[in-house]
């Protein structure tokens, strides 16, 4: 008799707490953000909690997504009207598909006021069709290759900005021969791999050859993936493989485990953004640097100063929202120099996007030189996966440069596979 | 004789080194993890495979407050709890039903039930997560405890291997005094098959406590995701990390599962060899 | 009617409800071309999706992936657990706390394995090399490498697998050996049979029953992996390690061809119920005794 009575009163009360944990209802308007960046977090807490000061009924609710599954995560939460208030977009392909069907915010009002926050190279991330969608948030680049200065010093190797490609290739030889590592990164996920064949194409077609590329709208004429210079650039980067600079095991590296064993010193050189200073900071007793991505003798790049300044999450605001006019106001706040400036790099040591954040602050000697990129390059391409459907730019680049690191594909291949499927791509979007 | 002793003796040391190898290979990744998030950051890089030499609980301590551990792990332990109670529910009183009860297309209903053993997750994901939205169970706990409970078939085919070899007797005597079917199951059978139950209670809890693929599509609020989620979103995050802080996060989440499991292994074993036999 | 619809309707309605129903979507999705985001742009295409599963090389290699990984996976965890099962039987000293130690791996979450063995068998961080060195193993040290080797990687896996589940494989076995009647043992013994003969003549073929249930679970297991290669190796390199599921994930909700993702998920299904139900059919489950 007993037994029963608790069984049963224990049964009732679960199935009655499993529906009655109700979150507390409050008084505040909550507004929803989902970023991605880690590295940020604290100038996002830092930001949301100054906001809330001001605005003392609105609650701003963070979830910071998988960096590397912001779409796959955004695609069912679109779908089914549950996407937050405010979204970090990462992707210009899904900036395009969602800006042109109006489910942003169309921000060009504000960018009309503001526009002196924000540089131009933010226009190709931000715009479609001439209409601005989203705000950016912090800037990086791709343009150095770092070093670590005890292992080359050993062997009494110099790297500065005047190095050719040649030079390079005769450090990593050199280096070889020894028995270290010349190059370490890691291509478990692609994007080391994109990054260098984005590299030495912006060596052999220039930035503005990347970006005819990206930008074809006729699968029958222009530019092609399949020519020379373009399978040249790829080949390079099979060939840095081929001669075995590269660290054992690539393909199967993640690109973070790669850059905890550059900043242990076990290699000489690494290929990355300007966005890792911040991490290698975190390793005081390693002793690096830097110099530009180094220029092939005869080739375009040799005469610009190309490279990927990119403004690539940016801050997007959902027009279904019911709160569009508070995320305005986020916008507008956080996109003042003060703010992103003592958010984004006083406490994350990141560069914000945002013009005049970094207006006397104290920067380092790596800071300097990447802001001198932001400024002066005069060659600027995008990154390929986020400009292209992800079903040409992630399968056939990225996911396809780990096949190049795994030796299962060549670099012809390559592009045959990747110019097969943008035509097929674009002759479907003419449909 | 002396032969025969002599090639006994061979072949039970060729059987404990065996043994002893296949120890070591399945135990060194849990050791290896567990050692490494108490080793000082430096110590990692000098020596990941072996002891600790100075051993440091600061891994744990940075872990927790800044991976907001705490809201995680409570996450995880209401999910897979409530999950766990649920799940027993569902598939004792199924499992019971198949094993007591003869009905037309019986056999059929169980074999789709065992169905779902052999689906993948992709196959229901986009439309489940738009189903729960369409009930409003989307980034709720209810949501993701009754999926789990709808995902029972294990449990309800070890209940019924439990149910079923129970003597008739027994329910003739319930019967006699008078009992209503509810309280013969209840009072009479359920407590019988206590072995099966535990094990049921720690496959699920495992199972519910290791996922990540359904709270990372279902609990999707700030501030819901199980520990699952929040070490799988770590390990993606690029670079602001060190070893040791990792590794201290990878073991608060794979402790109290592996926990359980020791305390509580005679009774998987009990519950596990006679349930799974009959397929 | 107290009868077996009061305990059975809740686990139907919740199987049904949150199941069969959402299985149903996928099923229609599966006939249309969307790229996800919104419903507007959804479209029927009729069995469009299903012939390109036929041109798609993609889908053609994570099935053969997939069959390896099932096939390895399934043949060394059995093999593994039945030797294992037969050596514990032989009462050996410490045999539980063996046992116990088995099945561990069982008790871990997926996502952590898959995240220990990565850091575990990298080759950079060299930790099985410092394992390995002192005992002069250092070859073994370069098992991390068959993941970067485009042919070797998904073997790689498949072991990984077998560490992952030859435990409960093993108890299945267990079960299996402690159901034989011994009597049947000492009526050999007194025949003058061996150890061995004992085993290859009473034992094996008493445990045909165990080892097809062993068989089929692991089997259904392995042909709806998703989690390891999703975390372990993301599918490559390439599409080294791509098996079926994490093909449908990555074509539907990366590649945003939700439709085409659906016809995969749906493909594997199909072909999880088929193995399934031919090792149901043609092995001696539920025929013992």
């Amino acid at each position: 008799m007993k037994r029963w009575h608790i069984v049963a009163a224990i049964c009732l009360l679960v199935v009655g707490f499993i529906f009655c944990v109700v979150p507390l209802s409050s008084q505040a308007t909550e507004l929803t953000l989902w970023t991605r960046i880690p590295e940020i977090l604290d100038g996002w807490d830092y930001i949301i909690s100054e906001f809330e000061k001001l605005h003392p009924d609105v609650r701003i609710s963070h979830r910071l997504l998988d960096w590397a599954r912001t779409a796959e995560i955004l695609l069912p939460a679109f779908a089914a009207g549950t996407a937050p208030d405010l979204i970090d977009i990462c992707d210009v392909s899904i900036m395009k598909q969602l800006g042109e069907r109006r489910m942003f915010v169309d921000l060009t009002e504000f960018y009309s006021e503001y526009r002196d926050r924000f540089p131009m190279a933010v226009d190709v991330y931000a715009a479609v069709d001439g209409r601005y969608y989203g705000t950016p948030i912090i800037v990086s680049a791709l343009a150095h290759i770092y070093y670590n200065k005890n292992l080359v010093e050993k062997y009494g190797i110099t790297p500065t900005d005047d190095w050719t490609y040649s030079d390079f290739l005769d450090a990593c030889e050199k280096l070889k021969n020894q028995g270290e590592i010349p190059i370490v990164n890691g291509n478990k996920e692609g994007l080391d791999g994109e990054h260098w064949i984005q590299a030495l194409m912006t060596e052999t077609i220039g930035g503005s050859g990347i970006m005819a590329l990206l930008e074809r709208t006729d699968p029958d004429t222009g530019p092609r993936w399949t020519d020379p210079k373009v399978v040249q650039a790829v080949q390079a980067f099979e060939d840095l493989h081929k001669r075995g600079y590269f660290i054992e095991g690539m393909a199967a590296m993640g690109q973070f485990v790669a850059h905890l064993q550059f900043a242990a010193g076990k290699a000489a050189f690494h290929h990355l953004g300007t966005w890792i200073s911040a991490s290698l900071a975190k390793h005081p007793e390693f002793r690096w640097g830097w110099f530009r991505f180094p220029h092939m003798a005869g080739e375009i790049g040799a005469t610009r100063n190309g490279g990927v300044v990119s403004h690539l999450d940016l801050i997007t605001i959902n027009s279904s929202s019911v709160h569009q006019d508070i995320g305005l106001e986020f916008i507008e706040f956080y996109t003042r120099p003060e703010v992103s400036g003592h958010a984004f790099y006083d406490l994350c040591h990141q560069h914000p996007s945002v013009a005049g954040a970094l207006k006397g602050k104290e920067l380092s000697e790596f800071d300097q030189a990447s802001i001198e990129f932001y400024e002066t390059c005069d060659d600027n391409a995008i990154w390929f996966s986020v400009y292209l459907p992800h079903e040409v730019g992630t399968e056939h680049i990225t996911r396809a440069s780990t096949a190049i690191s795994s030796g299962e594909l060549s670099a012809i291949e390559f592009c045959k596979r990747l110019e097969k499927a943008h035509q097929d791509n674009l002759r479907a979007a003419q449909e | 004789m002396a032969k025969r002793n002599l090639l006994s003796i061979i072949t039970k040391s060729a059987i404990y080194l065996v043994l002893i190898v296949l120890f070591l290979m399945v135990t060194y990744p849990v050791f290896w993890l567990l050692m490494s998030s108490i080793k000082p950051e430096s110590e990692i890089y000098k020596s990941p495979a072996g002891f600790v030499q100075h051993p440091t609980l600061d891994n744990y301590v940075i872990a927790w407050r800044k991976l907001k551990m705490r809201r995680f792990f409570f996450n995880s332990v209401l999910v897979s709890v409530l999950g766990v109670v649920g799940t027993v529910m569902v598939s004792a009183l199924a499992g019971y039903a198949f094993s007591r009860f003869r009905f037309r297309g019986s056999n059929a209903i169980f074999l789709l039930f065992v169905m779902s053993l052999a689906l993948p997750a992709p196959a229901i994901m986009l439309s489940e997560y738009i189903l729960l939205n369409i009930l409003h169970l989307l980034n709720t706990y209810q949501g993701i405890i009754l999926f789990y409970m709808s995902l029972s078939a294990f449990a309800m085919v070890m209940f019924r291997n439990a149910f079923q070899p129970l003597p008739q007797e027994l329910v003739d005597a319930a019967v006699i005094d008078g009992c209503g079917e509810f309280r013969l199951f209840i009072q009479v059978l359920f407590p019988l098959v206590k072995p099966t139950t535990a094990t049921v209670v720690i496959f699920t809890y495992i199972w519910l406590w290791g996922d990540f693929i359904w709270p990372f599509l279902i609990l999707q609020k700030a501030g819901q995701e199980t520990l699952m989620v929040g070490v799988f979103t770590l390990s993606t995050s690029q670079y602001g990390m060190g070893w040791g802080f990792f590794t201290a996060g990878l073991s608060i989440a794979l402790l109290p599962a592996l926990v359980i499991y020791l305390i509580f292994q005679r009774y998987f074993v009990k519950g596990l060899t006679l349930g799974t036999l009959k397929g | 009617m107290r009868g077996p619809a009061f305990f059975l309707l809740p686990a139907l309605i919740l199987y049904v409800v949150f199941v069969i129903v959402p299985l149903c979507g996928t099923v229609a999705l599966s006939f249309t071309h969307w790229r996800g985001f919104d419903f507007r742009t959804l479209r029927y295409i009729g069995l469009s999706n299903y012939g390109k599963l036929v041109s798609d090389p993609v889908f053609w290699k994570s099935l053969f992936n997939t069959f390896v990984f099932t096939g390895v996976s399934v043949t060394l965890q059995v093999t593994v657990a039945l030797v294992v099962a037969l050596f514990l039987e032989q009462n050996i000293f410490l045999g539980k706390f063996f046992r116990g130690g088995y099945l561990m791996p069982a008790a871990i979450s997926l996502v952590i394995i898959a995240i220990v063995f990565d850091l575990l068998l990298s080759p950079a961080l060299g930790i099985l090399k410092e394992l390995f060195k002192p005992v002069g193993l250092q070859r073994l040290a370069r098992f991390g490498m068959w993941f970067s080797d485009p042919k070797k990687a998904i073997w790689g896996l498949s072991l990984i697998q077998v560490w992952y589940g030859f435990g409960f494989s093993m108890f299945i076995f267990i079960s299996g050996l402690k159901s034989i009647d011994p009597q049947l043992f000492d009526a050999a013994q007194v025949d003058g049979a061996s150890g061995l003969q004992k085993i290859v003549y009473i034992t094996l073929p008493l445990l045909k029953g165990t080892a097809s249930v062993a068989f089929l679970l692991a089997t259904m297991w392995g042909l709806s992996v998703y989690a390891l290669p999703y975390v372990m190796t993301r599918g490559g390199p390439g599409h080294a390690t791509e098996v079926l599921s994490t093909w449908a994930y990555y074509s539907g909700f990366q590649y945003q061809q939700m439709g085409y993702g659906s016809t995969i998920a749906i493909a594997l299904l199909l072909l999880g119920l088929t193995v399934s139900f031919l090792i149901f059919k043609f092995s001696a489950i539920g025929k013992i005794e």
